[in-house]
């Protein structure tokens, strides 16, 4: 899966937990940028993330994501090692 | 499997979300987002469904009072902010609007027993308590005894039982406790189910115990023991979340724990499903009547398949023994559809356990709506049960308040799917309640002759009613109370009565306390009737007072009233009494009855208000010259 396919996947997660059809995600997106995105929405976002993908995340890698572009990373990384 | 694989998938769920805010009006929205909330949604989906709701809730408050309303305060001991949502939605799936409150976080007791706290002033009709393992507390020497553990653990349940009664007597609220997950750890294997002490014991006996002193204390319990197994232990709960957000109960599973939340909560509004409505053809058999014949059919042992329709007639069947009525909904000529219950041997489901039965080649949304208005019930309890996906389609549609399973496409699967969907929850059973699906098909049954006969004379005359009177009893006393408690309408004067007064009135000499049941060719109605008639004067003359007359609205225009009467002055001039005294006190109800003494034959005597504004009217019959009313009732009086 592309870079590109994991961010088309990923922001409907995001539209589904902050309930915005328009939300604008990029590799610098951070909590800071979109109000509502507290410690709840967090793990809201990651168990999506968990479903949307199939994929399983760890405590700390959850806890150390500092922005999107990280998340999408971790998701590839996590991706390429089922497939092998 | 999705574990709410009875509701149908949306075909697109974000686009829908999309349209919300574009349709019209707040009723129209409340029915679209009513609408969504009959498919399947994942957490995040159910999150997103309830943040529509409560936008509507507060821009268009006045919509959602449609609805039937309930509040729910929320005691727990782990972080439940996020099964609120779960809750809300899934109630709108049953047409009830939910209101939510949340103790703050480790203070549930604090809020509990301080009447100005904020749970006080919210004024819930339900408190559910919501506790996990770690409020059980109980630590005992791994060499303990099973009487050791089962005191240890009765103690524990009294303490929470003290929460029930504040809940029930300082809250006025129905508490709903939850039952425990069994823990996964084992500190030797399957040794520890024979260890008294073990974590699993303890927890186990919690569980038992609790399931008894619940129902003792007439509370309801959320048995989420079950629903965890039902899912699985290792996905109801993610360590992960629990230790870094005190989740006990992971949001995935969440909207799952908010439908079960919400059965009880509808069925304590009266919102449960009467009837269920059932397809023949590859629903109750495998094949097709009309082309299969008799014997081509697949019913019974021998195949899979058979076996499977077999199972779920059994179950169709137990489901009707508790209560729920049946009917069938089938394009299908009237005669084939039945032939299999008339001659096939391996059939569970025989006519006579359907209400009414249904077979033409007339759209099942049309049928659907004449089997709710032939049972007299709303379309919204009723459920339709079909294995062909555009007949459901259709229901879904037309009739959209129909409840429309998913129905598997593996018939040993149709228990399971009935089951699971959860339409019937209670939260009580009685021995009326199991024979109520017989009630509805006697009335069924009844409005049938009606409309064969040519006249209303001919239809009472045909019934063959039969009404017993007697003395309240101890026997009847229980349903007489019930009756006298709940009778609105047809009700003279709406005095209510305990169960202790009723046994007193009862045995004060001078007093007719009756109780009338009535039977007709269809069966028995119960007890249908009350009236308590208290000696009293007037100048020389001695006479009964009617203090209460009240009758079932079941069997209005039926000449029971007349029959009574009859009953009533024959007991009278028994006792020697010369007249009758009858009184009408006017409520928001009982309209009907206004007249009641007037057609009777009683003269007015006077008019007034009383106390309270109410409009009041006395009646009397003199004995001496009335004339029994003539009926199509035969009566009898048992002492």
């Amino acid at each position: 899966m592309s870079r590109n396919q994991v961010y088309e996947q990923l922001i409907t997660v995001f539209q589904d937990v902050f309930d915005e059809d328009d939300i604008q995600i990029g590799d610098s997106t951070s909590a800071k940028d979109i109000s509502g995105w507290d410690s709840m929405n967090h793990i809201n976002l990651v168990l999506g993330a968990e479903q949307e993908f199939g994929v399983k995340f760890k405590t700390a890698e959850v806890a150390q994501l500092a922005n999107v572009g990280e998340f999408v990373d971790l998701i590839l990384a996590k991706l390429s090692k089922q497939t092998v | 499997m999705n574990s709410f694989y009875w509701l149908p998938k949306h075909p697109d769920i974000r686009k829908a979300f999309k349209q919300v805010t574009h349709t019209s009006t707040a009723e129209a929205q409340l029915d679209y987002l009513r609408c969504l909330s009959k498919h399947q949604l994942d957490f995040n989906q159910t999150t997103r469904l309830d943040r529509r709701l409560q936008n509507l809730k507060v821009d268009h408050p006045e919509a959602l009072t449609a609805l039937p309303q309930i509040k729910l305060a929320i005691l727990a001991s782990s972080t439940v902010e996020h099964l609120q949502s779960a809750i809300r939605v899934a109630a709108l799936r049953r047409g009830l609007i939910v209101e939510t409150y949340v103790s703050p976080y480790g203070q549930y007791r604090q809020d509990l027993i301080n009447p100005t706290s904020q749970l006080y002033q919210f004024k819930p009709d339900a408190v559910l308590l919501a506790l996990d393992n770690s409020e059980i507390g109980i630590q005992l020497p791994l060499d303990s005894n099973w009487q050791e553990v089962e005191t240890a653990v009765s103690q524990r349940i009294n303490e929470w039982e003290q929460l029930w009664r504040i809940i029930t007597t300082q809250l006025e609220a129905v508490p709903i406790q939850q039952s425990f997950v069994p823990p996964i750890e084992r500190l030797f294997g399957h040794y520890d189910a024979l260890t008294p002490a073990s974590a699993s014991n303890i927890l186990n006996q919690v569980n038992t115990q609790l399931r008894q002193r619940v129902a003792d204390h007439r509370a309801l319990l959320l048995d989420v023991a079950g629903l965890a197994a039902f899912v699985g232990y290792q996905t109801w709960s993610d360590p992960t979340l629990w230790r870094h957000a005190k989740q006990a109960v992971s949001p995935v599973q969440g909207p799952l724990y908010g439908e079960q939340v919400s059965r009880i909560l509808a069925a304590m509004r009266g919102l449960s499903f009467k009837c269920l409505v059932l397809d023949l053809d590859n629903t109750l058999w495998g094949g097709v009547i009309g082309d299969d014949g008799l014997s081509g059919i697949e019913i019974g042992q021998g195949t899979g398949p058979g076996e499977a329709f077999q199972a779920f007639q059994h179950y169709v069947k137990s489901l009707k023994q508790r209560g729920v009525i049946l009917a069938v909904c089938s394009k299908n000529n009237e005669q084939t559809a039945m032939e299999p219950f008339e001659k096939h041997p391996e059939m569970v489901l025989k006519l006579e356990d359907f209400a009414v039965f249904v077979a033409n080649w007339e759209d099942k949304a049309t049928n659907l709506k004449r089997i709710a208005a032939r049972l007299n019930i709303g379309l919204d309890s009723l459920i339709f049960f079909d294995d062909n996906p555009a007949e459901r389609a259709v229901v879904r549609q037309f009739a959209d308040s129909v409840a429309v399973p998913e129905v598997p496409e593996d018939p040993a699967w149709y228990v399971n799917c009935l089951s699971d969907a959860g339409y019937f929850e209670a939260v009580s059973f009685s021995k009326d309640d199991a024979q109520r699906a017989e009630q509805y098909h006697a009335n069924s049954q009844r409005d049938l002759l009606m409309e064969e006969s040519h006249s209303i004379e001919s239809f009472l005359e045909r019934l063959e009613m039969q009404l017993t009177v007697a003395p309240v009893d101890a026997l009847s006393l229980q349903r007489a109370t019930q009756l006298v408690n709940r009778s609105n309408q047809f009700n003279l004067t709406t005095r209510r009565y305990t169960e202790t007064q009723m046994q007193q009135i009862s045995g004060e000499p001078g007093t007719l306390c009756l109780q009338m049941r009535l039977k007709d060719m269809f069966g028995d109605n119960g007890l249908i009737s009350v009236v308590i008639a208290k000696p009293t004067r007037l100048d020389q003359e001695q006479g009964l007072y009617i203090d209460t007359w009240l009758m079932s609205c079941r069997v209005l225009g039926r000449q029971v009233e007349q029959a009574v009467l009859n009953v009533l002055v024959e007991r009278s001039r028994q006792q020697g009494v010369q007249f009758l005294l009858g009184e009408y006190i006017q409520t928001q109800k009982n309209e009907m009855v206004k007249q009641h003494y007037g057609n009777l034959g009683f003269r007015l005597l006077s008019e007034k208000s009383g106390e309270n504004g109410e409009f009041r009217s006395l009646w009397r019959l003199d004995l001496e010259t009335s004339k029994p009313f003539d009926t199509f009732i035969n009566s009898t009086f048992c002492a």
